[in-house]
Protein backbone atom coordinates (compact mmCIF):
# COMPACT_ATOMS: atom_id res chain seq x y z
CA UNK A 1 0.00 0.00 0.00
CA UNK A 2 2.91 2.38 1.22
CA UNK A 3 4.77 1.45 -2.46
CA UNK A 4 0.94 2.49 -4.08
CA UNK A 5 0.68 5.64 -2.08
CA UNK A 6 4.27 6.84 -2.96
CA UNK A 7 3.33 5.87 -6.79
CA UNK A 8 0.60 8.40 -6.94
CA UNK A 9 2.34 10.72 -5.26
CA UNK A 10 4.85 10.88 -7.66
CA UNK A 11 2.74 10.49 -10.77
CA UNK A 12 0.94 13.92 -9.43
CA UNK A 13 4.23 15.61 -8.83
CA UNK A 14 6.10 14.75 -12.29
CA UNK A 15 2.63 15.79 -14.10
CA UNK A 16 2.89 19.17 -12.52
CA UNK A 17 6.76 19.29 -13.61
CA UNK A 18 5.65 18.49 -16.66
CA UNK A 19 3.64 21.30 -17.42
CA UNK A 20 5.99 23.60 -16.70
CA UNK A 21 7.72 21.93 -19.50
CA UNK A 22 5.45 21.58 -22.24
CA UNK A 23 4.67 25.71 -21.31
CA UNK A 24 8.52 26.23 -21.78
CA UNK A 25 8.26 24.29 -24.91
CA UNK A 26 5.23 26.34 -26.09
CA UNK A 27 8.28 29.27 -26.40
CA UNK A 28 10.55 27.45 -28.03
CA UNK A 29 8.37 26.68 -30.76
CA UNK A 30 7.03 30.38 -30.60
CA UNK A 31 10.63 31.31 -30.94
CA UNK A 32 11.09 29.42 -34.29
CA UNK A 33 7.86 30.94 -35.84
CA UNK A 34 8.50 32.63 -39.01
CA UNK A 35 6.58 35.55 -38.27
CA UNK A 36 8.08 35.64 -34.63
CA UNK A 37 9.35 39.74 -35.31
CA UNK A 38 5.89 41.07 -36.73
CA UNK A 39 3.66 39.16 -34.03
CA UNK A 40 2.22 42.13 -31.65
CA UNK A 41 2.85 40.95 -28.12
CA UNK A 42 -0.99 40.27 -27.69
CA UNK A 43 -0.72 37.88 -31.03
CA UNK A 44 2.30 35.86 -29.16
CA UNK A 45 0.66 35.91 -25.77
CA UNK A 46 -2.48 34.78 -27.34
CA UNK A 47 -0.81 32.17 -29.07
CA UNK A 48 0.66 30.45 -25.50
CA UNK A 49 -2.83 31.05 -24.20
CA UNK A 50 -4.52 28.69 -26.97
CA UNK A 51 -2.26 25.91 -26.06
CA UNK A 52 -2.30 26.29 -22.48
CA UNK A 53 -6.09 26.33 -22.37
CA UNK A 54 -6.10 22.51 -24.62
CA UNK A 55 -3.96 21.28 -20.87
CA UNK A 56 -5.44 19.26 -18.20
CA UNK A 57 -5.98 21.48 -15.28
CA UNK A 58 -2.41 21.86 -13.45
CA UNK A 59 -0.27 24.13 -10.99
CA UNK A 60 1.18 25.49 -14.21
CA UNK A 61 -2.41 26.51 -15.60
CA UNK A 62 -3.27 28.07 -12.63
CA UNK A 63 -0.42 30.45 -12.34
CA UNK A 64 -0.45 30.96 -15.60
CA UNK A 65 -4.21 32.11 -15.25
CA UNK A 66 -3.25 34.79 -13.24
CA UNK A 67 0.43 35.80 -15.10
CA UNK A 68 -1.14 38.30 -17.72
CA UNK A 69 -2.09 40.98 -15.41
CA UNK A 70 1.52 40.76 -13.14
CA UNK A 71 3.88 43.63 -14.28
CA UNK A 72 5.68 42.55 -17.25
CA UNK A 73 9.29 42.31 -15.75
CA UNK A 74 7.95 39.98 -12.94
CA UNK A 75 6.06 37.55 -15.41
CA UNK A 76 8.86 35.23 -15.48
CA UNK A 77 10.51 35.25 -11.87
CA UNK A 78 6.15 34.23 -11.21
CA UNK A 79 6.34 31.47 -13.21
CA UNK A 80 10.08 30.20 -12.35
CA UNK A 81 8.81 30.13 -8.43
CA UNK A 82 6.00 28.69 -9.04
CA UNK A 83 7.67 26.00 -11.29
CA UNK A 84 10.62 25.26 -8.38
CA UNK A 85 8.34 25.58 -5.78
CA UNK A 86 5.98 22.92 -7.00
CA UNK A 87 8.86 20.88 -8.23
CA UNK A 88 10.41 20.18 -4.62
CA UNK A 89 12.67 22.87 -4.77
CA UNK A 90 14.64 21.87 -7.64
CA UNK A 91 16.45 24.36 -10.59
CA UNK A 92 14.15 25.20 -13.13
CA UNK A 93 14.44 27.84 -15.73
CA UNK A 94 13.03 27.96 -19.65
CA UNK A 95 15.73 30.98 -21.29
CA UNK A 96 13.02 30.82 -24.44
CA UNK A 97 10.59 32.03 -22.05
CA UNK A 98 12.36 34.33 -20.14
CA UNK A 99 13.34 36.09 -23.51
CA UNK A 100 9.90 36.31 -24.86
CA UNK A 101 7.51 36.13 -22.19
CA UNK A 102 7.75 39.73 -20.43
CA UNK A 103 6.55 40.81 -24.15
CA UNK A 104 4.09 38.82 -24.30
CA UNK A 105 1.29 40.29 -22.31
CA UNK A 106 -2.12 40.76 -22.35
CA UNK A 107 -3.44 43.90 -23.22
CA UNK A 108 -5.07 45.84 -20.00
CA UNK A 109 -7.83 48.29 -19.97
CA UNK A 110 -8.73 50.53 -17.37
CA UNK A 111 -12.24 50.45 -16.07
CA UNK A 112 -12.74 54.30 -14.40
CA UNK A 113 -15.84 52.72 -12.99
CA UNK A 114 -13.67 50.22 -11.26
CA UNK A 115 -14.13 51.16 -7.61
CA UNK A 116 -17.90 50.45 -7.58
CA UNK A 117 -17.46 47.31 -8.85
CA UNK A 118 -15.18 46.33 -6.22
CA UNK A 119 -18.12 45.42 -4.17
CA UNK A 120 -19.45 43.14 -6.40
CA UNK A 121 -15.57 41.53 -6.58
CA UNK A 122 -15.53 41.01 -2.28
CA UNK A 123 -12.58 43.31 -2.64
CA UNK A 124 -12.09 46.85 -0.84
CA UNK A 125 -10.01 49.53 0.20
CA UNK A 126 -8.22 50.13 3.75
CA UNK A 127 -10.36 53.21 3.39
CA UNK A 128 -13.49 51.31 3.31
CA UNK A 129 -12.71 48.05 5.16
CA UNK A 130 -14.17 46.81 8.70
CA UNK A 131 -11.84 46.24 10.95
CA UNK A 132 -14.24 45.32 13.80
CA UNK A 133 -13.69 42.71 16.41
CA UNK A 134 -15.49 39.98 14.99
CA UNK A 135 -16.32 36.37 15.44
CA UNK A 136 -14.22 34.50 13.25
CA UNK A 137 -15.99 33.55 10.39
CA UNK A 138 -13.33 32.37 8.17
CA UNK A 139 -11.74 29.16 9.84
CA UNK A 140 -7.89 28.51 9.61
CA UNK A 141 -7.52 25.34 8.04
CA UNK B 1 -17.95 22.04 4.21
CA UNK B 2 -20.48 21.38 2.01
CA UNK B 3 -19.41 24.41 0.15
CA UNK B 4 -15.61 23.04 0.29
CA UNK B 5 -16.91 19.77 -1.03
CA UNK B 6 -18.53 21.46 -3.75
CA UNK B 7 -15.41 23.62 -4.89
CA UNK B 8 -13.34 20.62 -4.88
CA UNK B 9 -15.60 18.20 -6.95
CA UNK B 10 -13.17 17.88 -9.68
CA UNK B 11 -9.97 17.45 -7.17
CA UNK B 12 -12.27 14.21 -5.73
CA UNK B 13 -13.13 13.26 -9.01
CA UNK B 14 -10.23 12.97 -10.57
CA UNK B 15 -8.21 11.20 -7.69
CA UNK B 16 -11.27 8.92 -7.86
CA UNK B 17 -10.14 8.66 -11.39
CA UNK B 18 -6.63 8.28 -11.10
CA UNK B 19 -7.02 5.63 -8.35
CA UNK B 20 -9.70 3.95 -10.63
CA UNK B 21 -7.63 3.74 -13.62
CA UNK B 22 -4.62 2.15 -12.30
CA UNK B 23 -7.08 -0.59 -10.88
CA UNK B 24 -6.55 0.00 -6.91
CA UNK B 25 -10.21 1.21 -6.70
CA UNK B 26 -10.65 -2.00 -3.98
CA UNK B 27 -8.21 -0.84 -1.73
CA UNK B 28 -8.21 1.41 1.02
CA UNK B 29 -11.96 1.72 1.60
CA UNK B 30 -11.71 0.51 5.06
CA UNK B 31 -14.19 1.41 7.95
CA UNK B 32 -11.39 2.47 9.96
CA UNK B 33 -9.85 4.59 7.74
CA UNK B 34 -13.01 6.47 6.72
CA UNK B 35 -13.85 6.75 10.71
CA UNK B 36 -10.29 7.68 11.80
CA UNK B 37 -10.04 10.88 9.20
CA UNK B 38 -13.30 12.39 10.52
CA UNK B 39 -12.17 11.46 14.16
CA UNK B 40 -8.69 14.08 13.01
CA UNK B 41 -11.35 16.74 11.79
CA UNK B 42 -13.23 16.73 15.18
CA UNK B 43 -9.88 17.06 17.52
CA UNK B 44 -8.84 19.97 15.04
CA UNK B 45 -12.19 21.55 15.88
CA UNK B 46 -12.52 20.82 19.53
CA UNK B 47 -8.75 22.24 19.86
CA UNK B 48 -8.32 24.75 17.27
CA UNK B 49 -11.80 25.68 16.37
CA UNK B 50 -11.09 24.49 13.07
CA UNK B 51 -12.83 22.82 10.34
CA UNK B 52 -11.66 20.65 7.57
CA UNK B 53 -9.66 22.20 5.15
CA UNK B 54 -10.22 21.17 0.96
CA UNK B 55 -7.29 18.98 1.54
CA UNK B 56 -8.72 16.88 4.19
CA UNK B 57 -12.37 16.46 2.36
CA UNK B 58 -10.44 15.44 -0.51
CA UNK B 59 -8.34 12.79 1.44
CA UNK B 60 -11.44 11.97 2.68
CA UNK B 61 -13.67 12.04 -0.03
CA UNK B 62 -11.88 9.81 -2.52
CA UNK B 63 -11.96 7.16 0.48
CA UNK B 64 -8.80 5.30 -1.13
CA UNK B 65 -6.33 5.22 1.63
CA UNK B 66 -6.62 2.61 4.01
CA UNK B 67 -6.85 2.73 7.33
CA UNK B 68 -3.19 3.56 8.39
CA UNK B 69 -2.24 5.10 5.54
CA UNK B 70 -5.24 7.36 6.24
CA UNK B 71 -4.58 7.74 9.94
CA UNK B 72 -0.82 8.47 8.91
CA UNK B 73 -1.84 11.04 6.57
CA UNK B 74 -4.63 12.94 8.88
CA UNK B 75 -1.62 13.21 11.43
CA UNK B 76 0.73 14.56 8.90
CA UNK B 77 -1.94 17.13 7.97
CA UNK B 78 -3.09 17.73 12.04
CA UNK B 79 0.73 18.40 12.32
CA UNK B 80 1.04 20.37 9.36
CA UNK B 81 -1.98 22.58 10.20
CA UNK B 82 -0.61 23.34 13.74
CA UNK B 83 2.49 24.50 12.36
CA UNK B 84 1.39 26.85 10.03
CA UNK B 85 -1.19 28.44 12.42
CA UNK B 86 1.78 29.05 14.71
CA UNK B 87 3.75 30.86 11.64
CA UNK B 88 0.71 32.76 10.68
CA UNK B 89 0.26 33.62 14.36
CA UNK B 90 3.79 34.75 14.21
CA UNK B 91 3.53 37.07 11.34
CA UNK B 92 0.10 38.25 12.59
CA UNK B 93 1.77 39.35 15.73
CA UNK B 94 4.18 41.91 13.49
CA UNK B 95 0.71 43.94 12.27
CA UNK B 96 -1.08 46.17 14.20
CA UNK B 97 -3.53 44.44 16.78
CA UNK B 98 -6.55 45.22 15.28
CA UNK B 99 -5.52 43.72 11.97
CA UNK B 100 -4.23 40.66 13.99
CA UNK B 101 -7.75 38.09 13.69
CA UNK B 102 -7.88 39.30 10.09
CA UNK B 103 -4.33 37.28 8.83
CA UNK B 104 -5.33 34.03 7.63
CA UNK B 105 -2.70 31.42 5.53
CA UNK B 106 -2.94 31.71 1.36
CA UNK B 107 -4.23 27.67 2.26
CA UNK B 108 -7.28 28.99 3.21
CA UNK B 109 -7.71 30.35 -0.16
CA UNK B 110 -7.94 27.60 -2.60
CA UNK B 111 -6.09 23.99 -3.12
CA UNK B 112 -2.88 25.13 -5.04
CA UNK B 113 0.41 25.40 -3.59
CA UNK B 114 0.81 28.72 -1.72
CA UNK B 115 2.81 30.85 -3.50
CA UNK B 116 0.34 30.10 -6.67
CA UNK B 117 -2.45 31.19 -4.09
CA UNK B 118 -0.61 34.32 -3.44
CA UNK B 119 -0.61 35.48 -6.81
CA UNK B 120 -3.90 34.18 -7.33
CA UNK B 121 -5.22 36.55 -4.32
CA UNK B 122 -3.46 39.70 -5.38
CA UNK B 123 -4.20 39.20 -9.23
CA UNK B 124 -8.19 38.76 -7.18
CA UNK B 125 -7.02 41.92 -6.00
CA UNK B 126 -5.91 40.92 -2.26
CA UNK B 127 -2.72 41.73 -0.45
CA UNK B 128 -0.88 38.88 0.13
CA UNK B 129 2.56 38.58 1.59
CA UNK B 130 5.16 36.23 2.43
CA UNK B 131 6.17 36.09 6.18
CA UNK B 132 10.62 36.00 7.52
CA UNK B 133 9.34 32.27 8.42
CA UNK B 134 8.44 31.54 4.80
CA UNK B 135 4.54 31.58 5.03
CA UNK B 136 2.38 33.07 2.58
CA UNK B 137 -0.86 34.91 3.90
CA UNK B 138 -3.58 37.41 3.02
CA UNK B 139 -5.93 39.79 4.82
CA UNK B 140 -9.75 39.66 4.49
CA UNK B 141 -11.95 42.64 6.56
CA UNK B 142 -15.02 41.87 8.67
CA UNK B 143 -16.93 41.26 5.57
CA UNK B 144 -14.33 38.70 4.40
CA UNK B 145 -13.24 41.02 1.45
CA UNK B 146 -9.84 41.05 0.12
CA UNK B 147 -8.16 44.34 1.03
CA UNK B 148 -6.65 45.93 -2.32
CA UNK B 149 -3.97 48.42 -0.14
CA UNK B 150 -2.62 47.00 2.95
CA UNK B 151 0.57 47.66 4.24
CA UNK B 152 2.23 44.72 6.09
CA UNK B 153 5.05 45.55 7.95
CA UNK B 154 8.28 43.11 8.46
CA UNK B 155 7.35 40.78 5.13
CA UNK B 156 9.87 39.43 2.78
CA UNK B 157 7.70 39.63 0.08
CA UNK B 158 4.49 41.82 -0.81
CA UNK B 159 1.82 41.54 -4.54
CA UNK B 160 -0.98 43.31 -4.76
CA UNK B 161 -2.54 45.44 -6.85
CA UNK B 162 -1.26 48.09 -8.76
CA UNK B 163 -2.52 51.83 -8.62
CA UNK B 164 -4.83 53.21 -10.23
CA UNK B 165 -6.53 50.03 -10.19
CA UNK B 166 -6.26 48.15 -13.91
CA UNK B 167 -8.66 45.41 -14.40
CA UNK B 168 -7.98 42.95 -17.13
CA UNK B 169 -10.89 41.82 -19.64
CA UNK B 170 -11.09 38.79 -17.59
CA UNK B 171 -11.83 40.47 -14.65
CA UNK B 172 -8.14 39.95 -12.89
CA UNK B 173 -6.44 42.99 -11.70
CA UNK B 174 -3.03 44.25 -12.36
CA UNK B 175 -0.56 43.34 -9.62
CA UNK B 176 3.59 43.89 -8.48
CA UNK B 177 5.67 42.47 -5.52
CA UNK B 178 6.57 44.94 -3.37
Amino acid sequence: MMKLTLLIFVLILSGCSNDFNTICTYYDELSKHPSIDSLSPKERYNLISKKVDDLDDSNAKAIWSVLGTAAADEQYEIFQRAAVETDGGSDWECPTMEALMSISIKNKTADSNLKEELDHLNVTTMENADFSYRKRTVPIL
Amino acid sequence: MSKKIRNNVNIIQNTSGIIAAIGLDKVGRGTLGNLITPATWLLNYKVQGNTPSAVDVGIYASGFLSAFAGAAVSTLKAYMDDDINKKVYAISQQQEPKFQPFILPVQNYGVNPPFIEAITIASHGGTTWQGKNGQWVYIVDAKGNLVLDFNPLDAVKVYRPDFPLVKSSDGKFNYSSY
